[in-house]
């Protein structure tokens, strides 16, 4: 739990995306997994991502470039890194999702808010990937309702579709 | 409070946008409704999946009381399946999945206890599974279930690990440490 009075707040993340969405992302502890691919993805203890086989809970792969894998598109795992959670921002890795090689980092997202103990875990965030274009002026960016939860360190951050 | 950020994958730009007005549910909550533990945290009253509602309500008194799973089609607001729980074997409660799919009951509390599985798109019984004690973060994906649990190494330390059961068999298929953490607190019993 929130060990300091912090806002609560919520993410709505949207990962534009040129090519095709997957329909097979689902739920998975600490992270999502792909149906198709029987592939999930999995944030570690040492803010780390890890792939691993559904069928066999073998590493497929792992990467230190993110830390808590959110959405999956055709190609592309999006993740949240918080190495700059300290100053209160933290950065969007964009991964290749079957080789875990590291294709480019949002520029940082400040939430106007630090936490004030090293404990504070990073905010709740539920993102998605958006076809481009269809965020048109006054279109909802997203169509789940945001629920803002604090989250305790580890919490998962399944998302819910 | 809640932010929206649009990420461009292409160029690592970043946008924050006005978000829309927030929409709240009516907040519905029938005053026989039971707690259950879901994203870490107890709630009370129904939820919504696919198109389905679901809520778990306590029916009767005394000792004759039952524990029902309801589900109703969200469209039309007719009740599709009322399913009896029995009664709560464990003090764990019952637990609902984060993208609320799936209702899980644990049975009688001790180091692997059963918990049934119930599914609220398909209301109906479709496993049981044994886990381990304090089960958390559970999901189904398909005819797997995964859950993360928690192994004292020290009074401070535990080590996280992410297990799959098979639910035609009920049995633990692989487990895959994710690595050490500081012991936290455990979710408030339910107010």
């Amino acid at each position: 739990m929130l060990s300091s009075p912090l806002t609560r707040v919520a993410v709505l993340l949207a990962v534009l995306n040129a090519g095709g969405l997957l329909e097979g992302s689902e739920c998975f502890p600490k992270g999502i997994c792909d149906t198709s691919t029987h592939v999930g993805y999995v944030g570690k203890e040492d803010a780390s991502v890890e792939a691993i086989g559904l069928q066999t809970g073998k590493t497929l792969w792992s990467s230190s470039d993110a830390s808590d894998p959110l959405a999956l598109s055709d190609g592309l795992l999006a993740a949240a890194d918080y190495k700059l959670w300290k100053s209160g921002q933290f950065t969007i890795a964009i991964l290749d999702p079957r080789t875990g090689k590291f294709r480019i980092r949002s520029k940082p997202i400040a939430l106007g808010q630090s936490p004030t103990t090293p404990a504070d875990p990073p905010p709740l965030l539920d993102a998605d990937f958006e076809k481009m274009g269809s965020l048109s002026a006054g279109k909802p960016v997203h169509d789940t309702v945001a629920v803002p939860l604090p989250r305790s360190k580890g919490q998962s951050l399944c998302q819910q579709r | 409070m809640t932010h929206v950020v649009i990420v461009d994958p292409m160029t690592g730009g970043v946008t924050e946008k006005t978000p829309e007005p927030t929409q709240v549910a009516p907040n519905v909550n029938p005053p026989n409704s039971v707690s259950y533990r879901r994203r870490g945290e107890w709630q009370k009253g129904p939820w919504s999946s696919g198109n389905s509602i679901a809520n778990v309500e306590s029916n009767g008194e005394g000792n004759a009381t039952k524990i029902e799973l309801r589900v109703w089609d969200r469209l039309s607001h007719n009740l599709k399946a009322t399913i009896d729980l029995a009664t709560m074997e464990s003090e764990a409660g019952p637990y609902v999945t984060a993208d609320g799919k799936y209702l899980l009951l644990p049975g009688s509390p001790g180091v692997n206890t059963s918990w049934r599985v119930f599914s609220i798109t398909n209301p109906r019984e479709i496993g049981r599974a044994l886990l381990d004690s304090n089960p958390e973060d559970i999901c189904i994906v398909g005819s797997q279930l995964f859950y993360l649990s928690s192994i004292s190494s020290t009074a401070k330390i535990a080590t996280i690990v992410l297990r799959s059961v098979d639910l035609d068999s009920g049995r633990q298929r692989w487990e895959h440490a994710l690595g050490q953490r500081q012991t936290g607190t455990v979710p408030r019993l339910p107010q």
